[in-house]
């Protein structure tokens, strides 16, 4: 232990520890209850609170907590990959999505206008995650996208609502009585168009996914004479399953990539806020402190 | 921050190659998948296939094991290689969501909600399809289909004497006396 840096320990600290919070959770309170089909997952809910606070080693405590369970359950390895990774994103892009485009860590959550960034962040994060883990249920030919979506996406507001929220109050409090939240950053002036590609990009792929599972679903169940009738017989044989793959899985799979690829993208640190530093959660801000430390004791 | 026509190339770079790559992936696993085989239906697929019955079944009826074992050992190799993998793969996913096969979770609403929950009543009814397409062609309609097609079952919608069913001389016999009876 004495040769790993002091500056990787808090974060290894910081990731071990959500990973077992997130494992007892998911033990313990985990498909407990279910609202309508969609079981409850409290874990799930661990993810935006703790991403938005402690950034990456929360993300990568929570997902390797969901690797765990996926070994542990002997799941489908690669379903359960893309389970972990989804969370992974839903921690990264809370994270990212709040220290970029919404509001500074002294900010956080002790007015109105804290929680309503957070439940905006609470919206577009469960939908892009959601997507995200609907776009590998394609990718592994295992589920429609336009079933995944709206499970997942319920599962991950639900649970934001239920665990998440209650834990974003307790955790802010906690750290609004510490002097860590005193180095935050102001916010960074990003331009609007990559705002709105920000929050809009995880709506428009999920609703032209959705929508274009559901209508290539219902191609594959109506009969050629159908579309004749109406005079629509090119949309039949336009849009061919041995094209486009059994749901459209084809499309799916390549649009998704494209959608993934551009949402990740409004996530990255614009060149002109590098100098001004980046807050990767409250983690690194302590980081600075160790480090600034170690400055003024040399 | 000014986007400039290198920034423009790179992400349609970056774009292609994730979606290139992507489909390319999918393509193989796709493959892979369905090339598994395991021919044989064990007792707990038997379970399984009980616990679906249970759900899907009208509630008046109640299933055996030895039912679920005369219908499978009814089908060919491919059939029930491809109803084994998709038991264990029913399986799998229940127990990450609930800790619990499918056959051992605790009620018939939870099972209920396992099978809505994967879309399975949202889906169209595919051999070789997604899970939920699977789930539902290989255990949801087959076992209604075993149902169905016994006179037993049959009775339930009405139909004494089932299309499909050897059989059927007793009824067709019951038919002509009462006829014979009216004339």
């Amino acid at each position: 232990m004495g040769k790993i840096s002091a500056s990787i320990r808090p974060w290894i600290l910081t990731a071990t520890s959500i990973c077992f919070g997130y494992l007892l959770v998911r033990f313990l309170l985990d498909g407990v209850v279910a609202v309508g089909s969609t079981p409850l997952t409290p874990s799930a809910g661990l993810a935006i609170p703790l991403g938005i606070f402690f950034g990456i080693p929360a993300a990568a405590g929570i997902a390797a907590g969901a690797l765990v369970v996926g070994i542990f359950h002997a799941g489908m390895p690669l379903w359960t990959l893309f389970e972990a990774l989804s969370l992974f994103l839903l921690a990264v892009v809370s994270w990212r999505g709040w220290t970029l485009y919404f509001s500074s860590l002294d900010e956080q959550l002790t007015g109105l206008s804290g929680w309503v960034h957070f439940a905006r962040l609470t919206v577009v994060g469960s939908v892009g995650a959601a997507a995200f883990l609907a776009w590998g249920g394609e990718l592994l030919g295992l589920f429609p996208f336009y079933v995944t979506l709206p499970e997942y996406a319920a599962r991950y507001l639900l649970a934001t609502v239920v665990a998440g929220v209650p834990l974003a109050a307790v955790t802010s409090a906690l750290i609004a009585r510490t002097d860590s939240t005193e180095v935050a950053q102001p916010e960074s002036e990003l331009p609007r168009t990559r705002r709105l590609a920000f929050a809009a990009i995880p709506f428009v792929w999920g609703v032209s996914g959705f929508v274009g599972g559901v209508f290539f679903s219902i191609r594959e169940r109506i009969d050629v004479t159908t579309f004749e009738e109406f005079g629509v017989e090119f949309l039949y044989h336009g849009v061919n399953p041995d094209i486009f793959g059994q749901g459209a899985r084809r499309i799916q799979v390549v649009l998704g990539a494209v959608f993934l690829v551009a949402w990740l993208f409004t996530l990255r640190q614009p060149d002109t806020s590098v100098d001004s530093g980046e807050r990767p959660g409250l983690l690194n801000v302590q980081n600075q402190h160790v480090q600034s430390d170690r400055g003024e004791a040399k | 921050m000014k986007l400039t026509r290198r920034d423009a190339l790179k992400a349609l770079a970056v774009g292609g190659g994730a979606a290139g790559g992507s489909l390319a992936v999918s393509e193989i696993l796709v493959s892979e998948t369905a090339q598994r085989n395991n021919p044989s239906v064990s007792s707990q697929d038997v379970e399984t296939l009980q616990a679906v019955a249970d759900v899907v079944y009208p509630s008046e009826v109640t299933v055996t094991p030895e039912f679920i074992e005369t219908y499978t050992n009814r089908l060919d190799d491919d059939r029930v290689s491809s109803l084994t993998t998709t038991i264990s793969q029913l399986d799998r996913i229940t127990t990450t969501t609930y800790g619990d096969r499918f056959s051992e979770l605790p009620s018939r609403t939870r099972r209920e909600q396992v099978l809505r929950s994967l879309g399975v009543h949202r889906v169209p009814s595919r051999a070789d399809g997604t899970l939920p397409e699977r789930v539902r062609y290989h255990l949801v309609n087959s076992l209604l289909y075993a149902l169905f097609t016994t006179p037993k079952g049959s009775m339930l919608a009405g139909i004494e004497n089932p299309r499909g069913h050897g059989g059927g001389f007793a009824p067709y016999r019951k038919t002509n006396t009462q006829s014979s009876d009216d004339e």
